[in-house]
């Protein structure tokens, strides 16, 4: 059984190419463009991790971290924040919500996200 | 007429002694009989103080079964407490329960209903001072039994009239002593009087009779006293002038005398028309000094006025403070301003004007009095901005006034948050598709989509190098504005700075060796300690003056970091020294200025932003460091900077 990642991203070029990053490596992965999409995949795709970004239409990263904080069912899935911005008090905010782990879009390659995803789950 | 003189004397003296003693008489009644009764009144209290335990006793032991003895007791206490004409003790109903001045037993008798006085006091069980008239007192006292209890009260009716009767007969008494002695007083002036006047009226009586020629009388004034003297020297005056009469007519003897009079006239004339002339001199001299004097007052007059003109039409608020920090001059701009009438801020204190709710700021940026400083900026409200500078004007060495301006930098303080928010949105929307495009160049370079080709891979290769640089001045602008709008703000925490000077170093080492440059970092010679900073903003920093270096060194060159531990400033000292191109000595000064390029540098690198050195320059400076550089143009550049390490 392939672990499962959820990117939640709005901006599709770089949720379609973590996408691709991430079955090349042997993942099973979805994306969702908005935090309300995320939630709902949340829940039916049932992933391993979720990769969440920030600042996004309809419901923000910060939401859906308050959100799956209090549902039983989600809240044991771990996040890690793909922030654009990387300030500190929206990463400490990030955190405070429960996020296990952030990067920092302009700062990270793709090698660094699996690399940040294998630390949370584990190779395939 | 000398007698009538002498009689309106005398009648005046008896009409005022008579007054005097009246007056001293009725006074010293009057006087005396309210000390008196102001005596008495503080007494009073005292006696119903001490007497009532003994009247409520003599009543509990002997009232019913031993009526004779009561009477006694009763009696004695009355006789301690001269004033007090009667006793009078009534239960919490107004029930009369004993009247000293009822010789008979009488049992209990309701109390008259009028009595409101008694009733209040019951009910309050408080002491109470009724004045029945001038000089009769009525005194209700409670007494009140250990506990609070309060059953008996008892009424002392109080006249101080056979007391006054006996104030009134002792007066006179004294005073009797006093009208014989004001008799004999009196006879003693009438006589002294006599005897003043007497020799008064033969003076008079001398100078008519030689006023009328006869210079041959003689004044006869007994005695050695003043008046006596005085008609002696009369007698005198008349002679001298009889003789003086009879020289006057011998004239020949007097014309020597006259000329060398003259002589000696003619004399002091000259001498006083010298001296008239070096007054008239003086007075000229006077004269002109007090027209330089207009003079320069008008100009002053007109200098202070044409002052005033320019502060009153002055586009700044000023206001104006005296040494003591009170206010002397506010123009109509500093009104507009704070919406201030000057008549509310003249003449005011500092301490007071910080209290009118729109002057409250003045507190802050002048905490111990008015102080100078140059540009300060103070946000009044949404739409006022204000800078404030203040001087001190100067008289010789001594603090004469003290001038506060303040002028609106509103407009300028829009227009930048304007531009810095635009660049922060600008810079913001960049970012992710910028993310995006490195992402792409890198994946394809790596070959997660199929092998690609040397030359494909080396095209991919700069694509990605430029994408980088491009996110590095969008970082930067970004940064900018976080700056100037404040929001840069600190993460710290105890780090160890050689961990992120090596890991900036390390992330820089291959591109060093791509640019074949000599790339060295020499580790502190001894351990540094930790301090307290912001480790993503130091790494800013830190990448920041080695990408410098190594942009503006050309191949083959060195670039080297040094670190070191000053223990005496308690500070990390960190240099960054390359043999670059340098920086032009004249433009050395304006180098950490925002989008300041030298001109050799942008011969030779077009990419950078200009926003390094200004971004580097806040970030240490706001970790409470210093930075500053040595540079030769064509030799190279070391930049230092410092962080201090205090706990």
């Amino acid at each position: 059984m392939p672990k499962k990642v959820l990117i939640i991203e709005d901006e599709e070029i770089l949720s379609k190419l973590l996408k691709n990053k991430l079955q090349d490596e042997g993942y099973e992965a979805e994306v969702a463009l908005d935090g309300q999409e995320g939630l709902a995949k949340a829940k039916s795709f049932k992933p391993d991790l979720i990769l969440l970004d920030i600042i996004m239409p309809k419901v923000n990263g910060f939401e859906v971290l308050e959100k799956i904080k209090v549902d039983s069912e989600l809240n044991k899935i771990p996040i890690i924040i793909v922030s654009n911005s990387g300030q500190p008090v929206e990463l400490e905010r990030a955190q405070k919500l429960g996020a296990v782990d952030w990067l920092v879009k302009t700062e990270f390659d793709p090698e660094e996200v699996i690399d940040k995803v294998i630390r949370q789950i584990g190779k395939v | 007429m000398p007698s009538s003189l002498r009689y309106k004397l005398l009648v005046f003296l008896i009409g005022f002694v008579l007054v005097a003693v009246l007056a001293q008489v009725a006074a010293g009644v009057y006087v005396f009989r309210n000390q008196l009764i102001a005596k008495e009144n503080d007494k009073i209290k005292n006696y119903a103080e001490f007497s009532a335990n003994s009247f409520l006793d003599a009543y509990t032991k002997y009232y019913l079964n031993d009526f004779e003895n009561f009477q006694t007791a009763s009696k004695k206490l009355l006789a301690t407490m001269p004033v007090v004409e009667s006793v009078k003790m009534v239960d919490i109903k107004g029930n009369i329960l004993f009247d000293t001045k009822d010789v008979s037993r009488k049992d209990f008798r309701t109390l008259s209903g009028s009595d409101k006085d008694v009733l209040d006091v019951i009910t309050q069980s408080k002491v109470k001072t009724i004045n029945q008239g001038e000089l009769v007192i009525k005194l209700v006292y409670p007494i009140i039994e250990e506990l609070g209890f309060h059953k008996y009260t008892l009424i002392y009716y109080i006249s101080y009239g056979p007391v006054m009767d006996q104030v009134v007969s002792s007066t006179i008494k004294t005073f009797s002593f006093i009208i014989p002695a004001m008799i004999l007083l009196f006879i003693l002036a009438v006589i002294f009087i006599f005897r003043i006047l007497g020799p008064i009226s033969e003076l008079d009586k001398g100078v008519k009779k030689i006023n009328s020629g006869n210079l041959d009388y003689k004044l006869r004034i007994e005695g050695g006293d003043e008046i006596a003297q005085i008609a002696l020297g009369f007698n005198k005056m008349a002679q001298d002038y009889k003789y003086a009469m009879i020289k006057s007519q011998r004239v020949g003897l007097l014309e020597g005398e006259v000329k060398a009079r003259q002589k000696e006239l003619e004399d002091q004339f000259k001498d006083l028309q010298l001296k008239s002339e070096e007054i008239e001199n003086f007075k000229k001299a006077l004269l002109n000094l007090s027209e330089d004097a207009t003079n320069s007052r008008d100009l002053a007059i007109s200098e202070r006025d044409k002052t005033l003109a320019i502060i009153n039409g002055f586009a700044d608020g000023v206001v104006v403070f005296d040494k003591d920090d009170k206010v002397s001059l506010v123009n109509p701009q500093f009104e507009i301003f704070f919406e201030l009438k000057k008549e509310a801020i003249l003449e005011k204190k500092l301490s007071q004007l910080t209290q009118e709710p729109a002057l409250n700021f003045l507190s802050q940026i002048f905490p111990k009095g008015v102080e100078s400083f140059y540009r300060k900026e103070v946000p009044i409200r949404e739409s006022l901005i204000l800078e404030v500078s203040s001087i001190y004007i100067k008289k010789g060495e001594e603090i004469g006034a003290k001038l506060v301006s303040f002028h609106d930098i509103t407009r300028e303080k829009m227009v930048e948050r304007t531009k810095s928010e635009f660049v922060s949105i600008a810079a913001h929307q960049l970012r992710t598709p910028l993310s995006a495009i490195k992402w792409i160049f890198q994946m394809m370079r790596d070959g997660d989509w199929g092998k690609v080709t040397k030359e494909q891979e080396e095209y991919l290769n700069k694509g990605f190098i430029s994408t980088e640089r491009l996110i590095r001045v969008v970082n930067d602008l970004l940064n900018v504005s976080r700056i100037e709008e404040g929001r840069f703000t600190q993460k710290m925490e105890k780090i160890q700075l050689e961990d992120i000077a090596k890991s900036v170093f390390e992330q820089h080492s291959s591109l060093a060796e791509t640019k074949k440059l000599k790339f060295v970092f020499h580790k502190p010679e001894k351990v540094l300690p930790l301090i307290s900073l912001d480790k993503e903003q130091i790494g800013i920093a830190l990448e920041n003056l080695v990408e410098n270096a190594m942009n503006y060194t050309p191949e083959g060159g060195l670039v080297e970091m040094f670190l070191k531990f000053n223990s005496s400033a308690k500070e990390i000292e960190c240099s960054v020294r390359d043999s670059g191109i340098g920086i032009p000595q004249e433009q050395q000064s304006r180098i950490f200025t925002k989008f300041y390029r030298s001109s050799n540098a942008l011969r030779r690198e077009t990419s950078g932003s200009g926003l390094g050195l200004f971004v580097t320059k806040n970030i240490i400076e706001a970790h409470g460091g210093r930075i500053w550089f040595d540079s030769i143009e064509g030799q190279g550049t070391t930049f230092y900077f410092t962080l201090p390490a205090n706990s």
